[in-house]
């Protein structure tokens, strides 16, 4: 008697109702309040970033000598600094170059981490014990450090500080890789690629990378939110980005010293928008972290 | 009520409650807002120095039901209805201090996995201790008294396990501290929630042996929980079998097994093998369906969707718990003819071509074939100079427990691990490279797996159809149409549905994942698919779907298995010949028949009888003891390595000079001393393929 | 045991000689003018000539790594004096502001998060859990400048600067200390807070905490003695790892409130283009950091039964 007379096994083997993994993320996240709240004030200062100049009432650059120090007010609702320049426009366009060079940092270090993760995990023995090496080197600098050093010695560029920041997140994120591919390749389900004669490439990246996507995407959004904080305290140090350019950190560094003069408006506004920026990405993070690991 | 005294002297003839007394349990998780009513009208009792059994499939509630008794459910669960009485007391309505007493003296619990359940930054010792420094005795006291339990629990070397860490003890030395620990405040009720699943069979039989003595001696009553019928039918007074969070049937451990009066029971039943049966001659049942959903509570019976003898009554109306005679109870309509529920697969196979015979040509041979590891400056001996043959279309099983070395052979055959120098193994007369990226496209494909765990097998970032597809494409060479012609014919031989082919693994039951990759193993048309464990991870009732499909496509497709399991009776059932294998050596090696009966390597011997199966009935099997631990792959003992633990030990040849694998009948080898005459005369006589044992 | 740590100790020198590479192709080999960025754009081409050769830039690359590291710590261009009597000093400032800090921190992050974790789902666990995430997201110089402000100028109850007076008791450095101190603690505090947080609720939720909650062990037994032995092993490495992270806040705060530390040494000799003692500064925290990591790796392996007992066999 055949198998095929006899009836299958019936559909309520399926789990009630998960249509697919990454729509289940999607709509978690989507109800995660965190993350809505986050993603809105990031949205603003993407706005801010690319229309700025658009938004801005005023030009950033523009001086006005008669009416420098002056206090919020409905011409200035930010009131103006030390050059009369309009405080408003200045934060709006000041949004632009970190919003630029942060991701990319981030990103140049993730996909760079995250190469050198599949290596050293994969292949471990003399490679991952080079290359660890190499990773535990770069460790051992702090981000600011190696920024000071770079900065001064190559050129203060953006390029610059993309390139540094990106390669200092490279071993941060090689060692969170490395860790979720080691784990990975200990399933069959590589054992069975291999015993289908799949080569190594093939197998660390068709099959182990979808599956260690998920602390690669955390990592990127807390690694953002700490690019943004280098490149503030960096541009703040007078190591970056240079005055007359609207930039945050570079406002209040040009204005911390009339402070105690009274005029609190021209350090206040930017470093809300600091820090309304790097919670928005926390918060994001913190919910990506969550829903993925539920 | 009456009050809880610190030391129950069970001598005293008081009157005195159940130890456990549940009525009408009912126990919720909340998940996503919604609450699923887990456990349902659960109803049992478990008297003075009674066992009681809970057995039950993936999802019944059988572990839930026992954390809500001792109330330790997650976050998300409650009890929502019911009563649960220890000792008389009412669990439910003790407030936090009361409850924490009633879990120093009343009640304690034994886990599955003592590893887990231990610190591991504490001395074994002190935390045997704590037990006793909680009751009031002083730090030097309690040591003692630890040091006592653990002799008690029959471990040999007791100072020395007292300074040991749990990582540095085997699974049965930990089980039997876990087991110390629980019984040393003298419990009236000890809950053993899957205490030896994890453990290997001979141990197994060792914990076991112990529990029932301690039982005796302690006079405590059991809740004994697992999803092995062999095991509860050895341990348990009185069953309670649940199904979806229900209880089905209840009843005297022995005769519900005999005379199941559930169709669910009665299914369950048929799906396991027993020792009559071959694959050749009779097919496993299987139980229709699947599982409902978690919480899914349906107005009639829950088990209607799958049952053979469902009418219309059972979907308005739902069953409540019958009396059946004999103090049995039956949550079914028509209970008294339960057991005439009519079978989904029949019995007879009619188109087989006889029972186990001599099969082809030889395909794989492996001669001399070593394994050494070494990690971490200690040299670990997996396999040491096996040889075996694999013929065409039979189905070698490969037998034996941790450190035996069979997965480790299964991986050096695929190439999955590179052997010792000298070791050859050839395909066709063809040598075959020591690593799978080394061979030949044609060896690749002639030689696949089917691995234990389909969560681990199956990438799960890709759908059915890409895992399918792939293989076909690599192993099998098919492109477009062909490719896509072949997929579906694949499909519908593991009885999938194209539905299915869009879905990841996360989508799908333990069973379907599992075809997908047998489905997956035989894409390139395979002539031999390694079986490794492939039904460990699956229900009862899944577990005979699979093996009965295994058997179909190794006659239409014409493979060879080699199959790797600890469960003997799944091994009996499927395989033609059989090697057993202990610490990296074979054992023993033959046809089936001839290996699972007399003359047998005592090994064997002890391992058939070390497996609780339910083929007792009334006759008191004498039970092989193995004495101590298995030794470590790192640690082999000198000449055969068996000896340490041999019922049958001779003496200083035993230890000194390692038996060579001979050949006492055509085709069967044992490694003993002793001549086969001897061993004939010593396990009593010989018997038939199908007679019963001892 | 021995061989462990000396195994350990050996990995970790080959990682501080890579280091060094790092450090000194930052600093001579990639500038493509080495003279011309210490001179700067102005400089005459002759002198950015002569410094050039003094610097060595005309050698091979071996020979120059070769003579720095022979060197070591070498001159400094802006001070034109030997580097190491400056750099240590300012090394041990630079310590004394960290131990501050991480005495502070520490107990302070693991109490928050031990407690957090007791009462997790509670709104003490969610008030801890919200000021450490939005704390951690002000960075240093944001945070100083606000406290410069409000404390020191507005309410002048601390002073603005950092350093002491020469002479002055331990009390009163102490007392100089605090302002600095605080944005270091406050960017820190909510990672230290959420790791011992998640540990210990992993503990909790452990077997072995059931194990102990179900002998009828009470509650504070259970979370002290089996909880928490677990749980806050793991956070001696992530201290370590936050160190990094708090060198770098140093810098920026030893900037900010004046403070001779190595942080400031080596803003001073990035914005002076001062090569040699930029490279000996990094050279020098790299290595530090280093340490520390490598003191909280062998600490661990010490406190962790498992690995302790394997490394000693």
């Amino acid at each position: 008697m055949s198998i095929v007379d006899i009836p299958v096994e019936d559909a309520g083997a399926l789990q009630a109702g998960r249509s697919g993994v990454r729509q289940e993320v999607f709509r978690q996240l989507l109800r995660s309040p965190t993350f809505i709240v986050g993603a809105i004030v990031l949205a603003i200062w993407i706005i801010c970033a690319i229309f700025g100049p658009a938004l801005a009432p005023h030009s950033p650059y523009a001086q006005n000598l008669e009416g420098i120090n002056k206090a919020p007010s409905s011409a200035h609702l930010f009131g103006t600094d030390q050059l009369g320049r309009d405080m408003l426009s200045r934060v709006i366009v000041g949004s632009r170059d970190i919003l630029i060079i942060a991701p990319l940092a981030t990103l140049l270090g993730t996909v760079l981490g995250t190469v050198i993760g599949l290596l050293m995990g994969y292949f471990r023995g003399f490679v991952d014990d080079v290359l660890g090496r190499f990773v535990e080197a770069f460790l051992a600098i702090p981000l600011i450090v190696a920024g000071m050093i770079a900065l001064s010695t190559l050129g203060r560029s953006n390029l610059v500080i993309i390139i540094v920041i990106g390669l200092l997140f490279t071993p941060l994120i090689a060692r969170t890789v490395r860790a979720a591919v080691l784990l990975e390749r200990e399933l069959d389900y590589v054992a069975a690629a291999r015993l289908r004669g799949e080569r190594a490439p093939y197998i660390m990246f068709v099959e182990i990378l979808p599956n260690v996507f998920a602390p690669i995407m955390v990592e990127f959004t807390v690694r953002l939110a700490y690019a943004i904080f280098a490149v503030l305290t960096l541009t703040y140090l007078g190591l970056a980005v240079q005055p007359p350019s609207p930039d945050w950190a570079v406002d209040i560094q040009a204005n911390y010293g009339v402070v105690p003069a009274g005029y609190w408006w021209e350090v206040l506004f930017d470093a809300l928008a600091i820090a309304t920026l790097v919670v928005a990405i926390s918060l994001m993070s913190d919910s990506v972290q969550k829903a993925l690991e539920g | 009520m009456t009050p809880i005294s610190d030391t129950v002297r069970r001598e005293d003839n008081l009157p005195q409650a159940d130890a456990l007394d549940v009525e009408n349990l009912e126990i919720t998780y909340r998940v996503r807002g919604r609450g699923l009513r887990v456990v349902r009208d659960v109803s049992f009792r478990v008297g003075r120095g009674e066992s009681f059994g809970l057995v039950g499939e993936s999802g019944c509630g059988k572990s839930t039901i026992a954390l809500g008794i001792v109330r330790y459910l997650a976050r998300n669960g409650s009890v929502t209805g019911g009563k649960v009485e220890i000792d008389g007391r009412d669990v439910l309505a003790l407030n936090a201090s009361d409850l924490r007493k009633l879990r120093q003296n009343t009640v304690s619990m034994v886990y599955q996995e003592p590893g887990r359940a231990l610190n591991p930054t504490i001395k074994v010792g002190r935390q045997v201790a704590e037990v006793f420094q909680l009751a009031g005795a002083s730090k030097a006291e309690s040591l003692d008294r630890a040091q006592e339990m653990l002799e008690k629990v029959r471990i040999s070397n007791p100072a020395g396990v007292m300074n040991r860490y749990p990582h540095q003890l085997s699974g049965g030395m930990l089980q039997r501290v876990v087991i110390a620990m629980a019984l040393a405040a003298q419990p009236s009720l000890l809950i053993l929630d899957e205490p030896t699943t994890a453990l290997d069979a001979t141990v197994e039989a060792e914990v076991l042996e112990l529990i029932s003595a301690l039982r005796t001696e302690f006079g405590t009553s059991f809740l004994f929980i697992s999803h092995n019928l062999g095991v509860i039918a050895k341990m348990c007074d009185r069953v309670g079998v649940l199904y979806a969070g229900e209880m089905v049937e209840e009843g005297p451990a022995r005769e519900v097994f005999a005379n199941p009066r559930h169709p669910y029971a009665v299914g369950l039943l048929r799906c396991i093998p027993r020792r009559d049966m071959l694959k050749a001659n009779r097919a496993l049942d299987t139980i229709p369906g699947s599982l409902p959903a978690p919480g899914d509570v349906p107005s009639g019976c829950i088990f209607a969707d799958r049952c053979g003898l469902v009418e219309q009554r059972c979907r308005t109306e739902a069953p409540p718990l019958y009396d059946v005679d004999g103090g049995r109870r039956s949550r079914c309509h028509f209970h008294e003819r339960a057991q005439t529920l009519p079978r989904v697969i029949p019995p007879e196979r009619e188109d087989v071509p006889g029972e186990r015979q001599d099969r082809g040509a030889v395909l794989v041979n492996a001669a001399d074939v070593s394994k050494t590891f070494h990690m971490e400056g200690e040299t670990i001996y997996g396999l040491v100079d096996v040889s075996i043959e694999l013929r065409a279309g039979e189905t070698l099983g490969l037998v034996g427990e941790s450190g035996s070395g069979k997965t480790t052979l299964a991986r050096t055959l695929l190439g999955l691990t590179a052997p010792d120098k000298g070791s050859e193994i050839t395909l066709d007369g063809q040598a075959l490279a020591e690593t799978a990226g080394k061979r030949t496209h044609e060896q690749e494909k002639a030689l696949q797996i089917v691995f234990q765990n389909p969560d681990s097998a199956l990438n799960r970032r890709h759908s059915v159809q890409r895992l399918i597809s792939r293989a076909l494409s690599r192993l099998g060479g098919y492109r477009g149409e062909a490719l896509m012609a072949r997929l579906k014919k694949l499909i519908s031989e593991v009885r999938l549905s194209e539905r299915h082919l869009s879905m990841r693994p996360a989508q799908l039951s333990g069973g379907l994942k599992q075809r997908v990759a047998i489905a997956r193993a035989f894409a390139g048309d395979p002539r031999i698919v390694v079986c490794d464990e492939p039904t460990s991870a699956l229900d009862v009732s899944v577990q005979a779907a699979i093996l009965n499909l295994l058997n179909d496509l190794q006659r239409t497709e014409d493979v060879s298995y080699l199959f790797i399991s600890h469960d003997l009776g799944v091994v009996r059932y499927l395989a033609d010949r059989i090697a057993v294998l202990y610490l990296g050596r074979i054992m023993e090696l033959g046809p089936a028949d001839q290996v699972f009966n007399p003359p047998q390597h005592p090994y064997t011997e002890a391992l058939l009888s070390a497996v609780p199966t339910l083929e007792n009935g009334d006759v008191e099997r004498e039970r092989i003891q193995l004495e101590g631990e298995i030794p470590s792959p790192a640690n082999p003992p000198t000449g055969c390595v068996f000896h340490t633990r041999c019922p049958r030990f001779l003496g200083d040849i035993c230890v000194n000079t390692e038996p060579p694998l001979a050949e006492s009948e055509p085709g069967h080898a044992i490694r003993c001393h002793i001549p086969l005459d001897e061993l004939r005369r010593l396990q009593g006589k010989e018997v038939s393929v199908a007679g019963a044992d001892n | 045991m021995v061989r462990f740590i000396l195994k350990r100790l050996g990995l970790a020198l080959i990682t501080l000689w890579l280091l060094s590479v790092i450090v000194f192709l930052l600093g001579q080999v990639l500038p493509a003018d080495p003279a011309r960025s210490i001179l700067g754009p102005l400089a005459a081409p002759s002198a950015v000539h002569v410094l050039d050769h003094q610097l060595g830039v005309d050698k091979p690359v071996l020979t120059q790594y070769w003579n720095w590291i022979s060197n070591f710590p070498g001159t400094s261009y802006q001070y034109q004096a030997p580097i190491g009597p400056i750099l240590l000093p300012a090394l041990l400032r630079s310590l004394k502001l960290g131990t501050f800090a991480l005495i502070i921190l520490v107990p302070l992050g693991i109490i928050g998060g031990v407690v957090s974790a007791l009462n997790a789902g509670k709104p003490i666990d969610k008030t801890i859990t919200i000021v450490g995430q939005s704390m951690l997201t002000v960075p240093e110089f944001v945070s100083g400048i606000v406290l410069i402000v409000v404390f020191a100028v507005e309410l002048g109850w601390l002073p603005v600067t950092a350093t002491a007076p020469p002479g002055s008791g331990f009390f009163t450095q102490l007392k100089y200390l605090i302002l600095p101190v605080i944005p270091l603690v406050m960017v820190l505090f909510g990672y230290i807070s959420r790791m011992a947080r998640v540990g210990t609720v992993e503990a909790l939720d452990s077997d072995y905490a059931r194990t102990a909650t179900l002998k009828g062990l009470p509650r504070g037994v259970v979370v002290r003695r089996h909880a928490l032995r677990n749980s806050l092993l793991p956070t001696i490495t992530v201290i370590a790892t936050q160190t990094g992270y708090l060198i770098g806040g140093l810098v920026v705060v030893e900037v900010l409130f004046r403070y001779n530390g190595i942080g400031e040494l080596t803003f001073n000799a990035s914005t002076q283009h001062d090569i040699p003692m930029l490279e000996a500064c990094v050279l020098t925290i790299g290595a530090f950091y280093m340490l520390v990591t490598l003191v909280a790796d062998i600490g661990y392996s010490l406190l962790n039964p498992r690995i302790r007992l394997k490394a000693a066999e």
